[in-house]
């Protein structure tokens, strides 16, 4: 007997209301996006509070342990000092604070590839892979999604996961789960939508 | 290469990892060190900070508990004996049913239930796949709950949930379960909480007999 078998189909059970108000937090700019990109008390602190930790995570992950308390101070410094730049209506703030956390990652690793007389470009000793610029964007925004999944209902995760990760058509997934095609498709617009607001951010200017 | 987004995030999607989403916690001299960097507005955050008035400026922010995703390893599972199920439905959709058994269904001795409720479970078999079809419609339950079907074994140690039940319908058997190790079929009342275990409330219950 499989562990999964002893857990409900999740998309049965989820009360659609309660939790897509929640989730709604993931699509509109949220109250701490808003608030960042004014400026005033308190928000620094509340963003730090909420994306702080998805920063170090980051920044241990390509730089190690010892590089990712520096990197993540000079990351919420400069989204601070910069927040004029951040339009919530564009994207997530964490979305955003990822931009500036990815470009301060490439920065430390040209730098650590100079002193070994390597182009970052090449093949990198410290990171094992090929491109390592796009390695640190998808590994951000692969950090950003699951993210954002877990804000999803239980059942527009999972459409989302037979949609995209499984290539199901609409139909094949009304037809597999028993819930309604309208549905179906309305959750994999709403979901993508929510997904997309926290990938696809243009980094903001001067932070190469 | 992938300008368009949505193209964008169904290839990160599949790549994603359980370590995509583990977060651990900055240690507490970052903060400070940002605070001392940026100067007066963020030593005031930080007084705030200390009588929990942080969130009280801006509206408060519900930090998403931090109990991680999982449908990689679980879910993911449990949608392939959906998507595995349903391909085996469209190849022999036009197989007759057989039948397996019909299981009479009772608040009979249940401390939760109702008395007098009878209905009948008729399990039947298509293509190889095993459904159960059941009408719960004369059982009662209030607006924040939900009626659940459930196969259980004779010990009541281990069970499979087969799925919300509203009014009657039809539940598909995972091609794993055995029948007679999961001979009990039984309906519970379950409280609209998210927690996906049995809440113990069952108000039907009937035994397949071998």
């Amino acid at each position: 007997m499989s562990a999964a078998l002893l857990t409900r189909p999740d998309w049965h059970n989820v009360p659609e209301e309660p939790l897509r108000r929640v989730s709604d937090q993931m699509t509109e700019p949220t109250t701490l996006d808003d608030a960042f990109a004014r400026g005033g008390d308190s928000v620094l602190r509340a963003a730090y509070d909420e994306h702080g930790s998805f920063v170090y995570s980051l920044c241990r992950r390509t730089v190690g342990e010892d590089l990712a308390a520096d990197i993540t101070q000079e990351v919420f410094v400069a989204a601070w000092r910069q927040r004029a730049s951040y339009d919530p209506a564009r994207g997530s703030l964490g979305a955003w604070l990822t931009g500036i956390t990815r470009h301060k990652i490439v920065d430390v690793l040209r730098r650590e590839a100079r002193h070994r007389n390597e182009r970052l470009d090449s093949s990198n000793v410290l990171l094992d892979v090929s491109d390592p610029v796009e390695w640190v964007r998808q590994l951000g925004d692969r950090m950003l999604l699951a993210d954002a999944m877990e804000a999803l209902t239980e059942r527009a995760r999972a459409v989302i996961e037979l949609a995209f990760v499984e290539d199901l058509t609409h139909e094949q997934i009304a037809a597999s789960t028993g819930i309604p095609l309208g549905t179906v498709k309305s959750d994999v617009r709403r979901g993508l939508d929510r997904l997309r607001r926290h990938i696809d951010f243009d980094p903001p200017t001067g932070e190469t | 290469m992938m300008n368009d987004p949505d193209d964008r995030v169904r290839h990160l999607l599949r790549d994603v990892t359980p370590d995509d989403a583990r977060r651990t916690a900055p240690p507490p001299a970052v903060w400070d060190a940002i605070a001392a960097e940026v100067g007066h507005d963020a030593r005031a955050d930080t007084a705030d900070a200390t009588d929990e008035t942080v969130a009280g400026v801006v509206a408060p922010i519900p930090l998403r508990a931090r109990h991680r995703w999982s449908w990689t390893l679980g879910a993911a599972a449990v949608l392939l004996v959906a998507i595995g199920a349903a391909v085996i439905i469209d190849a022999r959709r036009a197989d007759a049913p057989d039948l397996i058994a019909a299981v009479d269904v009772t608040s009979e001795g249940l401390p939760d239930a109702p008395a007098g409720i009878a209905t009948r479970a008729i399990i039947e078999e298509t293509g190889g796949v095993r459904r159960v079809a059941l009408d719960v419609s004369g059982v009662d339950v209030g607006a924040d709950e939900f009626l659940e079907l459930w196969l259980i074994n004779d010990d009541i140690t281990d069970m499979v949930s087969l799925g919300v039940v509203r009014n009657g319908g039809t539940f598909e058997i995972p091609a794993e379960v055995e029948l007679a190790d999961f001979p009990i079929i039984d309906v519970s009342v379950e409280p609209d909480d998210g927690v996906p275990t049995h809440s113990g409330r069952s108000v039907l219950r009937g035994r397949l007999e071998a």
